[in-house]
């Protein structure tokens, strides 16, 4: 024990000692560090510093090289990647073809049970050209497959390791694993031999603080240079503190009020139209929350790809509408559940529509449950109301879209249980065809379509928001603070 | 004394037997399908004929007397399963987890020891005085106080107002001290009030007032007259008060961000990871049971009249 | 009762006690506004004359929904306290008048029940059922039968030999009546004192678990809820813990003064 002690008296010691450390924190102690086997942001905000998928998204949106320098359509379901040369692992084996191969491989396969297989899950073959070149071959043409390959998930793992990476990852990216102390702390450091050149900043410290008002005080007192997901009221007083740097910029997320439109309380569309009339976004987004959200009316923000960002709100905020509407539809004293995962967050958007329903009449009953009992209860065919904070992570329509309204996603991921034949045809159409414009024609269809037919009220689209001491410059953050890149990123006093 | 001992061993048997019963139960009586609760979400995407094989795997058909003797054997050979969402043995994630609670727990205890013990001698010798009435009031409210709410009022004064020590983390003594206040402070008021009772009960007694008589100085008439008899009830609640701190611990470990048992409990329970969860309770139930029986066993050593109660 | 007067702690506590009972009942009439009334447009206000407590994140009045925690929190305090007191007093009054067999397995389940520290039985309680206000309530519950088993055992095994009782046995009294008429109203003084101290750790403890997410469901109003989800306004609103804050540490500490006063009139050795 007291040789414990001594060590982190020690380490501690030294580490203020070094020049060049930036401490992050974040709220849970990741489940692994082996990103195949979990699909946790926690784990991907430290596995994306370690390893790198065969190509990256930019905070514009861009598809860019990562592991592979260049890629094309060979056959509209064959997709060649060329890889860039004299890569290595951290353990300094060579990332060849067979490497990439072997690694989406193992994500495929049913016996590593990988929770976010679902990603790449239109692959049906990976096969090695020549050391160089490989080829990720797809049962149909599966236009969004780049942005798939993107997703942390895909990241290039050693094979060889395997069950040993996730307590001792080993990547190909700009930081080496050191040391994680469960529950404490994960330790990087730069790697100096990656293909990009060795980062500026010599060593991160990620901090596990599971309380936002204690990420705070150790923001403020010098304990930590930057934190992620600052919740709004939080960060207006960050924002007013000149010792600070606050930035919110607009992220993947989408905050949805799911309605099952096969529950007979709610299958009358004047219902749910009351149910929409009744929300008013502007006071949610402008005193809810701060200014720190848009509102919404497409299921997805304007970042993400195919978006029909200029899309007219069908149901504007009218309580007298909306009572009129109940009445209409002879549902007076209609009494509804609302279901919603343990999140402070989305728990208080659930109060805010509670009372919002209560005004035009609708006594809504909120019920919180851990993440798996609310998954299995909105899946279920009584569910009616469901509360979900949502990030498109592939940034492209498909991934969202398919997902909430396709009807072979019942029961799973389509919970309102919208089942409309020509929506589905335009689904796979826009996902079959690689065409651009023809894939943003059907997208724009669908998203007229579900925003009149009400399978869900989008209530807004969060800004990913973050506060950093003045010394830490040149980040970069696609859209969410998973995708937290140092590589030219520099730190001073 | 050896037969006290040995008694006191013997009676832990049927103890033991049915905290890893109750430990076991927790699986049976989880709403929802067993797989799903034991596995997480590898198991949540399975078609019924996969369950059904892990079901198999599990040992869950087997009839439930037999998986409990699977569980106790696994359990003998320090298997504890594996954690459904991390997928790691339960031993090793308890394993990195248990020495900062032990040591917040520790020097949580000899904080609450200090200051209870201090406060109550104090107050004891100068009964009725307006030292004495504050004491009992600040040893009130300090077992009324929620933890986490004295948590969160030491870090702001003492780490964000003050910046005299680190908000959270655990790493240097600096890092100790503010959560192990938090975590002693209700113990410390109850180790307070029960150091006065006793001291004042023995100041009374009557070869408490023949020492004085004979003249020996105030402080030593009370040390070592008053006191020592006065620690065997103390001993007594500082066993107990150790569940206390364990529970404390808890809620202190989320506040400061303190990597121990219980904010992994807490995670576990969060996430249901069920293999976890039943983990970290026996453990700290085990932790438990034995500083309760050292706790007796010292008690017997100190006081010759408890072997033959 | 006399003595109980005299206790001026323990009068402290019963006034406390009083007023607190009080605001729960009349917490309607004495609130500004409905204690779940919104007003998003004047959210985290500090106290002033308009808001006496200030606001919450819904720009809802802190001081009603403080007012009429008063009820959430006597009952979460309260009946998981009734709860355990009429489980755990039948298992000791069986386990005291019966003896053998039965009495060993009670008493043997109460011991492991007690091998546990309280908050984290409670814990397990919740996480094989569950979060939940219901089950965090059936959690404390279970965590404080012990001490009445235990308790009403001792005071059985204590009257059970007693003249009187005996004798109502000699007359033919069967055994419910010689538990529930002769033997039970002589442990109902150290219940009494036992649930009090009871009612300020469930409390507490109820606090405990919503801090960690685990208690009750929005929108009631109640104090760990309060103190739960105001410390994410730290440290800019102060008000939001310091109200909630003192409302719970005011009510286990007047249930605790209570509790001993009542132990001290009810002790027949001072």
């Amino acid at each position: 024990m007291r040789r414990l002690v001594f060590t982190i008296v020690l380490a501690a010691v030294i580490g203020t000692g070094a020049a060049q450390t930036l401490t992050t924190a974040i709220g849970q102690n990741p489940p692994t560090l082996d990103p195949q086997t979990t699909f946790n942001g926690f784990s991907f905000h430290v596995t994306n510093q370690i390893y790198e998928t065969l190509v990256r998204v930019t905070p514009d949106n861009e598809v860019v090289p990562g592991l592979a320098t260049s890629w094309e359509f060979v056959e509209p379901t064959r997709l060649r990647f060329s890889l860039r040369q004299g890569v290595t692992f951290h353990d300094g084996s060579t990332l060849d073809a067979a490497a990439v191969a072997a690694s989406l491989e193992r994500l495929l396969d049913p016996a590593t049970a990988a929770p976010g297989r679902f990603v790449v899950s239109a692959i049906t073959a990976v096969e090695v050209v020549d050391d160089t070149t490989v080829d990720v071959v797809t049962g149909q043409p599966f236009a969004p497959i780049l942005a798939h390959l993107a997703h942390p998930v895909a990241s290039v793992v050693p094979v060889g390791l395997a069950d040993a990476l996730s307590r001792d990852p080993v990547g190909t990216g700009p930081y080496r694993f050191v040391s994680w102390v469960d529950g404490s702390q994960v330790e990087l450091v730069a790697n100096d031999a990656y293909w990009g050149g060795a980062p500026a900043i010599e060593r991160v410290i990620v901090r596990i603080i599971p309380e936002v008002s204690t990420q705070i005080v150790e923001l403020r007192s010098g304990g930590v240079d930057i934190i992620f997901n600052v919740p709004p009221d939080n960060y207006l007083s960050l924002q007013n503190d000149a010792s600070l740097v606050t930035e919110a910029i607009e992220g993947w997320g989408s905050a949805h009020l799911g309605i099952n439109v096969a529950a007979p309380e709610l299958a009358d569309l004047r219902v749910r139209q009351a149910i929409a009339h009744a929300i008013d976004k502007a006071l949610i987004t402008e005193e809810f929350l701060r200014g720190l959200a848009a509102p919404a009316v497409a299921p997805i923000p304007g970042t993400v790809r195919f978006a029909a960002a200029d899309l007219e709100e069908p149901y504007p905020f009218d309580p007298e509408g909306a009572r009129a509407l109940l009445a209409e539809a002879g549902a007076e004293g209609l009494a509804l559940r609302l279901d919603v995962y343990q999140n402070p967050d989305l728990e208080a958007v659930a109060q805010v529509l509670q009372f919002a329903l209560a005004e035009i009449g609708v006594d809504l009953t909120i019920r919180v449950q851990d993440f798996a009992a609310y998954t299995q209860a909105i899946e279920r065919d009584d569910a009616q109301l469901y509360l979900t904070a949502w990030g498109t992570v592939t940034l492209d329509a498909d991934y969202t879209l398919y997902a909430f309204f396709h009807s072979s996603e019942i029961p799973g991921n389509n919970r309102s249980r919208y089942a409309v034949d020509a929506i589905d045809a335009l689904l796979e159409r826009g996902r079959a065809v690689a065409d651009d414009a023809e894939r943003l024609a059907a997208y724009a269809e669908v998203q007229a379509a579900v925003v009149r037919d009400l399978p869900m009220v989008t209530l807004y689209y969060p800004l990913f928001t973050y506060a950093k001491r003045p010394g830490l410059e040149g980040e970069a953050i696609a859209f969410s603070w998973i995708n937290l890149d140092l590589r030219n990123a520099s730190l001073s006093d | 004394m050896l037969r006290y001992v040995v008694g006191r061993l013997v009676g832990t048997v049927p103890v033991l037997f049915g905290v890893t019963l109750l430990v076991f139960a927790m699986t049976v009586l989880t709403p929802g399908d067993r797989v799903v609760a034991l596995l997480g979400d590898a198991a949540q995407g399975l078609g019924q004929a996969a369950r059904e094989e892990l079901r198999q795997e599990l040992g869950l058909d087997q009839p439930l007397p037999l998986q409990y003797v699977q569980y106790v054997s696994g359990l003998v050979q320090g298997d504890l399963g594996r954690s459904a969402r991390s997928r790691r043995p339960v031993v090793a994630e308890i394993r990195d987890r248990l020495p900062a609670t032990v040591e917040l727990a520790l020097a949580g205890l000899a904080i609450a020891v200090a200051l209870g013990v201090s406060l109550g001698v104090l107050a004891a010798v100068r009964r009725g005085s307006v030292f004495d009435s504050l004491a009992v009031a600040v040893a009130l409210v300090g077992v009324s106080v929620p933890v986490f709410w004295m948590g969160f009022l030491l870090m702001i004064v003492f780490a964000l107002e003050l910046g005299w020590l680190p908000a959270s983390g655990r790493g240097t003594w600096r890092h100790l001290v503010l959560p192990a206040v938090t975590v002693g402070v209700a113990s410390a008021a109850f180790i307070a009030r029960i150091t006065r009772g006793a001291v004042i009960e023995t100041l009374g007694q009557d070869y408490v007032r023949t020492a004085r008589s004979k003249g020996l100085a105030e402080r030593r008439v009370v040390l070592r007259h008053a006191l020592r008899p006065a620690m065997l009830p103390i001993v007594t609640v500082v066993g107990l008060q150790l569940g206390g701190l364990l529970g404390g611990a808890v809620l202190t470990e989320t506040v400061f961000a303190w990597p121990g048992v219980g904010r992994l409990l807490v995670d576990a329970i969060v996430a249901r990871d069920l293999p976890l969860v039943q983990g970290c309770v026996l453990v700290i139930a085990l932790l438990f049971i034995g500083v309760n029986l050292v706790v007796d066993l010292s008690y017997a050593a100190i006081n010759p009249k408890v072997r033959y109660g | 009762m006399r003595r109980f007067r005299r206790n001026r702690g323990a009068l402290l506590g019963a006034v406390l006690v009083a007023l607190l009972v009080g605001a729960a009942v009349f917490a309607p009439w004495l609130a500004d506004r409905g204690p779940s009334q919104q007003d998003l447009r004047a959210r985290l206000q500090p106290p002033s004359l308009t808001h006496p407590f200030g606001t919450d994140e819904f720009g809802r009045s802190l001081y009603s929904r403080v007012l009429h925690g008063a009820r959430v929190s006597l009952l979460t305090g309260l009946i998981p306290v009734v709860a355990a007191l009429v489980v755990g007093s039948s298992l000791g009054l069986l386990a005291g008048f019966f003896g053998g067999r039965l009495e060993g397995a009670i008493m043997r389940v109460m011991d492991v029940l007690l091998a546990f520290p309280s908050l984290l039985l409670a814990l397990a309680v919740v996480g094989t059922l569950g979060p939940g206000l219901v089950n965090a309530v059936i959690a404390i519950a279970v965590v404080e039968i012990p001490q009445y088993a235990r308790l009403v055992r001792s005071v059985v095994l204590g009257t059970r030999e007693e003249d009187y009782v005996q004798a109502a046995r000699a007359l033919g009294a069967g055994n419910a009546r010689l538990m529930l008429r002769h033997v039970l109203p002589s442990a109902i003084g150290p219940i009494v004192v036992q649930a009090t101290l009871g009612i300020g750790f469930a409390i507490l403890a109820m606090a405990g678990l919503s801090f960690l997410g685990l208690g009750v469901q929005p929108p009631t109003a109640d104090w760990g809820e309060m103190l739960a989800r105001g410390r994410r306004f730290l440290p800019e609103a102060t008000w939001l813990m310091v109200f909630p804050g003192v409302a719970v540490s005011l009510t286990v500490l007047a249930f605790n003064l209570l509790g001993d006063g009542l132990r001290d009139a009810l002790d027949p050795r001072s």
